[in-house]
């Protein structure tokens, strides 16, 4: 028999949940409305650089197509890197998350992604290294790629990202020391928002972009020029990524808590009954005892 | 090579004070709002062997 | 609350319907797209000609433009749209690129109208930077304030005409 204590206690517990559960939703719903009006004026930060790199056919997509399409979606597939033209890639990977959890996949996904992309590409391992920002990625990876880990980024995803955020970050990628050919970027591309899709856009060093195939139809570029628009443009892509991931993160966490919110009024709903019951029960026993006593004194 | 690269300061240096300058000369209607982008809160811990090492910025 | 998200998502998934560019560019037309880190100015609106400052001189794009690369340098970026109007913005920095298809995509840190400039401001920065140069201790210093000296004539330039 079920005590009347004990389920009350963990009603009224299961109330409380409700309450923090449903005011994170709110929170976070008035989060994401301002996630995503400021991830629109985020958006050209990468739709121009991507659009170089496949013009110089650093990257073989074909945006033409998008083009028309590019209102409601962009770019549903992640850009392929060339392989061929660099043997030994130095690559770093970006993990872009944030410190705070309880929003759904939104962090693993990004872990899970890299983890497999560095399993596929466990050849030139001592050419990977991670740069994580948020807390999530960095206690998601340390374990097994500890050694990988060039920087990680704290305080991300308090206040919504702003381009010094991403500067800093580049910033911090540059003085590092360490030479990469290509950063790929890995982030959560926001969608609807019930949708959303683990991305990864690469930003090319100075010298990948020197070597690009189409690079002769364009332009003489002082070699100084060409290094500052390389710096630059790793900035603008990370604030990009920076803000899609704050609008997927956002969003996520609402429906998160939404479903938690639901879940907690079932609970709510089945314990009332099993509650009532009990309480019925021991009413209906107390009955039965004073009544069969009685007539025992009869 | 401009005196700024010599100096040890990259582009997105020269970017963020650039930025920063433009916002201070803003009218003060628009001035407020423009400065809530002039500082970043977020924290670099560089790595080293597996473990983080020293803290900076 | 419940009846509010719904709402949400429905004005999220109608906003994404209306959006989408009717002028989308074909032929030897430009299409400009010029954002900030605080505002979108242009999104891949056909213009017909852009002034750019620029590391490697200031100048001026026009359709069919070979395509290139290069950063900003602070000062106005002029654009003329396709009916004649002038459009004139303070950039701080940023890169701006032509690509074959002769679209032009300017980016930059931070871009404001010139009206938004104030002159009086403009020369407190100029004062405070100049002060700051003085007072540099080292290179890198020194550095920094000749940036924001530079960066504040440009901007009272600017301003005042």
């Amino acid at each position: 028999m079920v005590q009347l204590k004990q389920v009350s206690m963990r009603l009224k517990s299961i109330h409380n949940i409700q309450k923090i559960t449903k005011t994170m939703k709110m929170v976070s719903a008035s989060k994401f409305t301002k996630a995503e009006r400021e991830l629109k004026s985020a958006r050209a930060f990468g739709y121009g650089p991507r659009k170089f790199y496949v013009s110089s056919q650093l990257q073989k997509e074909a945006l033409g197509k998008e083009k028309e399409k590019e209102g409601e979606r962009e770019l549903a597939q992640p850009p392929e890197v060339k392989k061929e033209d660099v043997k030994k890639p130095r690559i770093i990977y970006v993990a872009v998350t944030s410190d705070r959890g309880l929003c759904g996949g939104v962090h693993s996904g990004i872990a899970r992604m890299i983890r497999r992309t560095l399993a596929e590409r466990s050849a030139d391992a001592p050419h990977h290294k991670i740069v994580c920002i948020g807390d999530k990625s960095r206690s998601l990876l340390r374990l097994a790629y500890g050694e990988h880990i060039l920087v990680s980024v704290k305080q991300i995803g308090r206040t919504s990202p702003i381009f010094k955020d991403a500067s800093t970050v580049a910033t911090a990628i540059t003085q590092s020391g360490y030479a990469y050919d290509t950063a790929e970027i890995y982030y959560n591309q926001y969608f609807t928002p019930v949708k959303y899709v683990t991305t990864i856009v690469p930003a090319f060093s100075r010298k990948n972009i020197e070597l690009a195939p189409k690079m002769t139809a364009f332009d003489d570029i002082e070699e100084d020029q060409l290094e500052s628009y390389a710096e630059w443009t790793l900035a603008a892509l990370l604030y990009y990524a920076l803000k899609q991931s704050a609008a997927s993160e956002q969003s996520s966490r609402m429906s998160a808590m939404d479903n938690a919110t639901k879940n907690a009024n079932e609970m709510i709903r089945k314990l009332s009954l099993l509650y009532n019951r009990t309480r019925q029960a021991v009413i209906t026993r107390e009955l039965i005892e004073i009544i069969s006593g009685a007539a025992a004194l009869k | 090579m401009s005196a700024w690269r010599q100096a040890g300061l990259s582009y997105i240096n020269y970017s963020n004070i650039a930025a920063k300058v433009l916002r201070r000369s803003l009218k003060p209607e628009f001035r407020s709002e423009a400065l809530k982008r002039d500082e970043s809160h977020v924290r670099i811990t560089p790595w080293a062997n597996g473990r983080p090492a020293r803290k900076y910025i | 609350m419940a009846l509010a998200f719904r709402n949400m998502l429905r004005t999220a998934a109608r906003r994404m319907q209306v959006r989408g560019y009717a002028d989308a560019p074909k032929g030897d037309e430009m299409a400009l797209t010029f954002a900030a880190g605080n505002k979108v100015f242009f999104n891949k609106q056909v213009v017909k000609q852009i002034d750019v400052p620029s590391f490697s001189g200031s100048f001026g794009i026009l359709p069919k433009h070979v395509p290139t690369l290069a950063v900003l340098r602070p000062g106005v970026v002029t654009v003329v749209e396709n009916d004649g109007k002038q459009t004139k913005i303070f950039v701080s920095s940023g890169t701006i690129t032509v690509n074959d298809d002769s679209s032009v995509q300017v980016l930059a840190e931070e871009a404001h109208p010139l009206e938004s400039l104030d002159r009086s401001a403009a020369q407190e920065a100029l004062s405070k930077a100049q002060s700051e140069l003085n007072s540099a201790a080292n290179e890198r210093a020194k550095a920094e304030a000749l940036i924001a000296v530079e960066v504040a004539e440009e901007v009272l330039k600017a301003a005042s005409a």
